[in-house]
């Protein structure tokens, strides 16, 4: 068994008195790429941020390479790639001059892939950086935690800004990186279409708690909608992800016949997020 | 692939201290009286300020990139990045130290060392402080400055004792400050810190201090007060009352020269501040078209110039008046340098005024400030001394008329 490249064991976190993270268990192995999916404040950025050593959780364990998040070695660090949901921190700097200070803290940045992204996007090198648009400097934050083609990468709602052509072509590259290298990513996102196009697995969080985590072939198979006229009808052998007065949302259907239900529906990535949030 | 490109210490430089304005305003008045300290040898008193004033701004600036630190999410992800920016702010440090010790070695007093070791140790607690809690910049350097201006206007010359004991403190609190807090940590706050700092230009006034009493000043001074906000009356409060008190204490002792010099760095102070925080808000302007107050672009611009009028007649009026009452009780009426000295205040708002109508960038706009603001405070100072015939008079007079044109035809480049 290979060991996880990021693990979360019984994470919580509190802040005022409010629980953002309760008890999250989840890990991420190589060749996973994990779409996190929530509300806003559902504790998303909380989650990927204390895989960071960012925030430090008030219960639990996070492992990073084999080590605690807040403890993290130079040569772990080098293989973590992070874009933030507020991309800051080369202001004042043009493209070229912000990329080249970036790659020489990498040894293994590929320069190629830089080039190839730069042209990709239409990123001009002689811009300043205080002259892009929002869109372009979350492309170029990409460009800087992608190019050194990092083993785990964390990325906070990554593509929200850019137009649907480099969406699209951001989200491809992000899975062809994840099966070249082995690597490991952990993206957030509300683009429910963007994480059925890439996510191996899908985790869906609310409230800060997960409440779903598996793969999304397996998500499509097993969560399915049940209409019913009596409340007492017997769901106990799938888990409710969602329950009300006359529907449920389960998770681990199989094709069985369910006794008292009126409509067994399957539902899109969407949909469910809808239902379960509604 | 590639191996790391080789990084040289200075890579970034440029873009890191002196593209990001919050740090460049503090540098380059850093570099520029670090560098006058050689010209002030001559001059102990004047050396014992620059020497004060350049070492804490330099620090000063340095505070400021590690708030840039503490707001960079993936900075502590990147190793040896904070290392590579803090590097550069040694260097500096070191520059403005090498600098101003050899001043103190052309001067020849062994009391300019106090100075310079305390100003060292001021300094590091200003940036060591806001490396860990970013909401204390404001407070924790208007303190230093304050302060640090008052030592060395009020003592003459620090005593030679203090040199062993700042170097003590200094190098006790470099030796023990990581026990006590986390340095560069990220925090949720740090970025909100940097970008209110950057907007409200570091103003020392909290946000809600006498806005009751400012509303018909805002009124009058209608769309200036819109674009930097309710600071601008609490500005003009807060100099009225630095007036009122400074000559109320000028009848018990004649200090009348510290008045003007303060008043007059004050008032320039306060306009820079106002039109660093203007140019950062520059979205306002949607805003305000809208309002169905004007007709058009220009006619907005245009009561943007009035408005700066406005305010430069009131400086004006404000000026003369304190300094009328200053000189009065001593007995001597200089009714010309009063003048000269009032329109010398004016003529330099509308100067700086003239400036941020042209300067569109925020890095050229704080260049020119800060060149500006040296200007019209050695302007004024000098109609104060010299302005004692009509001549005089009348050349103020024309500058005067003249930057009121300059302000009136530039506002059409805003």
């Amino acid at each position: 068994m290979t060991r996880p490249l990021l693990s979360y064991k019984n994470v919580s976190k509190q802040y005022n008195q409010r629980q953002i993270l309760n008890n999250i268990n989840l890990n991420v192995e190589p060749g996973m790429v994990i779409g996190l999916l929530g509300k806003n404040g559902a504790g998303k950025t909380t989650l990927l941020r204390s895989a960071l050593g960012l925030i430090t959780p008030d219960q639990g364990e996070i492992q990073v390479l084999g080590e605690l998040s807040h403890q993290l070695s130079a040569s772990s660090k080098q293989k973590i790639g992070y874009v933030a949901q507020q991309t800051f921190g080369y202001e004042g700097f043009k493209i070229a001059d912000a990329l080249a200070l970036h790659r020489s803290f990498y040894p293994n940045w590929d320069m190629q892939l830089e080039a190839k992204w730069l042209a990709r996007f239409e990123l001009n090198s002689k811009d300043a950086i205080n002259d892009l648009s929002i869109g372009q400097r979350q492309t170029l934050a990409l460009i800087m935690a992608m190019a050194y083609r990092p083993q785990l990468l964390i990325l906070d709602e990554p593509v929200a800004s850019l137009d649907p052509i480099a969406r699209r072509e951001f989200m491809s590259d992000l899975f062809d990186l994840a099966l070249d290298s082995g690597s490991g990513i952990l993206f957030s996102s509300h683009i429910t279409s963007d994480i059925e196009r890439v996510a191996s697995h899908i985790a869906l969080i609310k409230q800060g708690e997960l409440l779903l985590l598996d793969e999304l072939d397996v998500i499509r198979d097993t969560v399915r909608k049940v209409s019913f006229k009596e409340s007492t009808i017997d769901l106990s052998a799938y888990t409710i992800l969602n329950r009300q007065q006359n529907c449920a949302i389960i998770y681990g259907y199989t094709g069985e016949t369910v006794v008292g239900a009126l409509a067994i529906n399957t539902l899109s990535l969407e949909q469910l997020f809808v239902e379960l949030h509604g | 692939m590639m191996q790391a490109s080789k990084r040289t210490w200075y890579q970034g430089v440029v873009s890191f201290w002196l593209k990001d304005v919050g740090c460049a305003i503090y540098l380059i008045a850093a570099i520029i009286t670090t560098l006058l300290c050689f010209i002030a040898t001559g001059s102990e008193d004047l050396l014992e300020l620059m020497i004060m004033f350049s070492i804490i701004c330099m620090y000063t600036a340095i505070a400021w990139q590690s708030i840039r630190l503490q707001a960079t999410e993936w900075q502590s992800l990147v190793v040896g990045y904070r290392k590579h920016v803090m590097f550069q702010g040694k260097v500096f440090i070191v520059f403005s130290n090498l600098i101003t010790l050899l001043s103190i070695i052309i001067a020849d007093n062994i009391n300019l060392l106090a100075t310079l070791t305390l100003a060292n140790l001021v300094g590091i607690l200003i940036w060591f402080l806001n490396r860990s809690f970013s909401h204390l910049f404001i407070s924790v350097c208007n303190f230093s400055f304050f302060t640090t201006t008052l030592v060395c206007v009020l003592i003459e010359q620090l005593p030679v004792w203090l040199i062993p004991v700042n170097v003590v403190a200094f190098i006790v609190i470099v030796l023990f400050h990581k026990r006590f807090t986390p340095a560069y940590k990220w925090r949720p706050d740090s970025l909100v810190n940097y970008r209110n700092g950057l907007q409200s230009g570091w103003s020392p006034v909290p946000s809600g201090f006498l806005s009751n009493y400012g509303s018909s000043i805002n009124k009058g001074l209608f769309p200036l007060s819109y674009f930097v906000g309710a600071s601008l009356s609490q500005y003009l409060i807060l100099i009225a009352l630095f007036c009122a008190v400074a000559v109320t204490a000028n009848l018990f002792i004649n200090i009348i020269e510290h008045v003007i010099f303060v008043l007059t760095l004050l008032l320039f102070t306060i306009v820079t501040l106002c039109l660093w925080s203007k140019i950062q808000k520059q979205n306002s302007w949607e805003l305000l078209f809208t309002l169905p107050i004007y007709n058009s672009s220009q006619s907005v611009k245009l009561a943007l110039s009035h408005s700066a009028l406005k305010l430069a007649g009131m400086v004006a009026i404000a000026c003369f008046i304190t300094v009328v009452a200053l000189v009065i009780p001593h007995q001597e009426l200089l009714i010309f340098n009063t003048l000269g000295y009032a329109l010398g205040c004016a003529a330099g708002v509308l100067f700086s005024f003239a400036i941020s109508n042209v300067c569109k960038n925020i890095n050229l706009l704080s260049v020119f400030l800060c060149l500006s603001f040296g200007l019209n405070m050695g302007l004024a100072n000098y109609m104060f001394e010299n302005a004692d015939n009509l001549f005089m008079l009348v050349l103020i007079s024309a500058y005067t008329v003249m930057m009121a044109g300059l302000n009136r035809f530039t506002v059409r480049y805003m």
